[in-house]
């Protein structure tokens, strides 16, 4: 089948939707799909139009676009992309993201021809309008189906706009393993905080929670993988926690890197504030047999067995959490146990063939076959 | 506000700003932000706002160049028009009298016989969503291609990839 992917932000950008819909494209061109990207072009170093795995990617400008105030310089984009899928001739378009530039796919969606859509939800709908008069309201109630990354999600789909419930499902992510098997965990008290730098990831919680633990675990050492904006408050927190020498900062993480990482760790933390969609981390971390002490917040629930696979805290807890790593660092056996189920729920439940498989079945139910 | 056949119509320009291309239109009010968009007959009713068009002539226009019955459009038109109004978009000049016709009509759609009935569409969180994700510095006069500056002339040839 000939899919239209719209997907906002894309590889080579970094995150779990860019790095979703970068895998997920070269996996169903291998299965005889044909594809077509529509992206936003972030940088001036991103080429208008490329080929990835032999799949024609086309970046556009569509936030400075819309920002501009120029309202022909949207007419003459909605007019390009309006020919790109007139040439393209797609049976779907398979709209990734929920996001400003999703006015363009509303807008071209009655362009011919015109054909079902799928929309990806990979976030909550928090603080967002999702009235009928919005082009996130508009662009849930217009999509033929509507899937979600976890049941997080869905509920919170299903909250704000309760007619589309018969329409959706949930897909959750995939992962392959790493060729090399995991490493055995260290068995020094190795933490780690793996993600962007963000105040909604909670980093800080995890400071202040490896602070409260750091005495009765002297020879314990927390690495904070990750760059973003917070990344100057936390170094300073750490020095103001007087744990500069036991906190190590790295700064930004090649995808490739990330299995060594976690080898190399005894265990990984996850204090997010907001409500993760999922929490792709964490499944990350199952892989390598690491188990996780997170937030119980959003889809973390579900990427993460409580009592299982790791330990789920209450939010925005430092103390919560540090008793969750105290529990885990007090039972080396039972967090092997946990890091050790983990994996297997990892290739059990979160394949990346049964996320492919998945999506297939899904493109062929929106053309009703 | 009701609005009545002798009213004449004009845009807001205090609030809207707009550009049609093809009878497709762009408005967006610049108060807060929130993005309208009017496809086919709508655009073709908004360009004939954009020339003051008196209510009964922009009934007339759209009678004549869609082939409808008169009394279809003047309902459309007069749904239309008040919803512009109700959204601030359009100022209404009551009883305007007999004024000149329109300079020039604008160019009726291609296939005009194929009458939509007009329909505001209305992007109401766009305000919101530009700010959680603004535009990239650097990135505001970065041109896609021929056709961002000006529209391409027919038969441009576009070079395709291999």
């Amino acid at each position: 089948m000939r899919i239209l992917f719209w997907s906002d932000t894309f590889y080579p950008s970094i995150g779990g939707v860019e790095v979703f819909a970068a895998r997920l494209i070269p996996a169903l061109r291998r299965r005889g799909h044909e594809l077509l990207v529509i992206s936003r072009r972030q940088h001036e170093s991103h080429e208008p139009e490329s080929c990835m795995h032999g799949t024609r990617v086309y970046r556009f400008p569509f936030t400075e676009a819309l920002g501009s105030g120029r309202p022909a310089r949207i007419l003459r984009l909605c007019k390009e992309l309006a020919r790109i899928k007139r040439d393209f001739r797609p049976d779907l378009v398979h709209c990734n993201s929920l996001v400003a530039s999703t006015l363009f796919h509303v807008r071209t969606a009655a362009s011919a021809p015109v054909v079902p859509s799928l929309l990806s939800m990979h976030g909550n709908l928090e603080g967002l309008d999702t009235s009928a008069r919005s082009v996130t309201g508009q662009a849930i109630r217009s999509a033929k189906r509507i899937n979600c990354c976890s049941r997080a999600i869905l509920a919170d789909l299903v909250g704000a706009v309760p007619e589309v419930e018969s329409r959706t499902s949930v897909i959750y992510y995939g992962l392959d393993p790493a060729p090399a098997p995991p490493a055995p965990r260290p068995s020094e008290p190795r933490l780690l905080c793996l993600g962007r730098l963000v105040r909604e990831k909670g980093f800080d919680l995890a400071l202040d929670a490896f602070s409260l633990l750091s005495v009765a675990f002297p020879g314990a050492h927390l690495t904070i993988a990750g760059d973003g904006p917070a990344a100057g408050e936390l170094a300073q927190q750490a020095v103001g926690l007087g744990l500069r020498d036991r906190v190590r900062f790295t700064g930004w993480v090649a995808p490739a890197d990330i299995a060594t990482l976690l080898d190399a760790c005894s265990l990984l933390i996850v204090p997010s504030r907001w409500r993760e969609a999922f929490g792709l981390v964490a499944l990350e971390a199952a892989l390598r047999e690491r188990p996780v002490v997170a937030s119980g917040v959003g889809g973390l629930a579900e990427a993460i067995e409580d009592g299982v696979t790791g330990i789920l805290v209450a939010n925005e807890d430092s103390r919560a959490l540090a008793e969750g790593v105290v529990s885990l660092l007090r039972r080396p056996s039972e967090a092997d146990a946990l890091g050790r189920r983990a994996r297997e729920r990892a290739l059990r439940r979160f394949s990346w063939a049964r996320c492919v498989d998945a999506y297939e079945a899904l493109y062929r139910e929106v053309l009703g076959e | 506000m009701n609005v009545g056949s002798a009213d004449a119509l004009s845009p807001n320009e205090q609030e809207a700003v707009a550009e049609v291309i093809d009878n497709e239109a762009i408005i967006i009010r610049v108060s807060d932000g929130v993005y309208y968009s009017l496809d086919k007959t709508g655009g073709f009713i908004w360009q004939l706002i954009q020339q003051n068009g008196k209510v009964s002539d922009i009934v007339d226009a759209v009678t004549r160049c869609y082939g409808i019955p008169q009394q279809q459009a003047h309902a459309d038109v007069l749904r239309l028009a008040e919803e512009l109004v109700r959204e601030r978009l359009v100022c209404v000049s009551p009883n305007a009298g007999p004024n000149a016709p329109p300079a020039a009509l604008p160019a009726a759609p291609a296939g005009a016989t194929a009458y939509e009935t007009p329909r505001l569409n209305v992007y109401s969180d766009m305000s919101d969503l530009l700010a959680l994700d603004p535009p990239a510095p650097g990135m505001s006069d970065l041109a896609w291609g021929p056709t961002d500056t000006e529209p391409a002339p027919a038969g441009t040839a576009r070079t395709e990839p291999a």
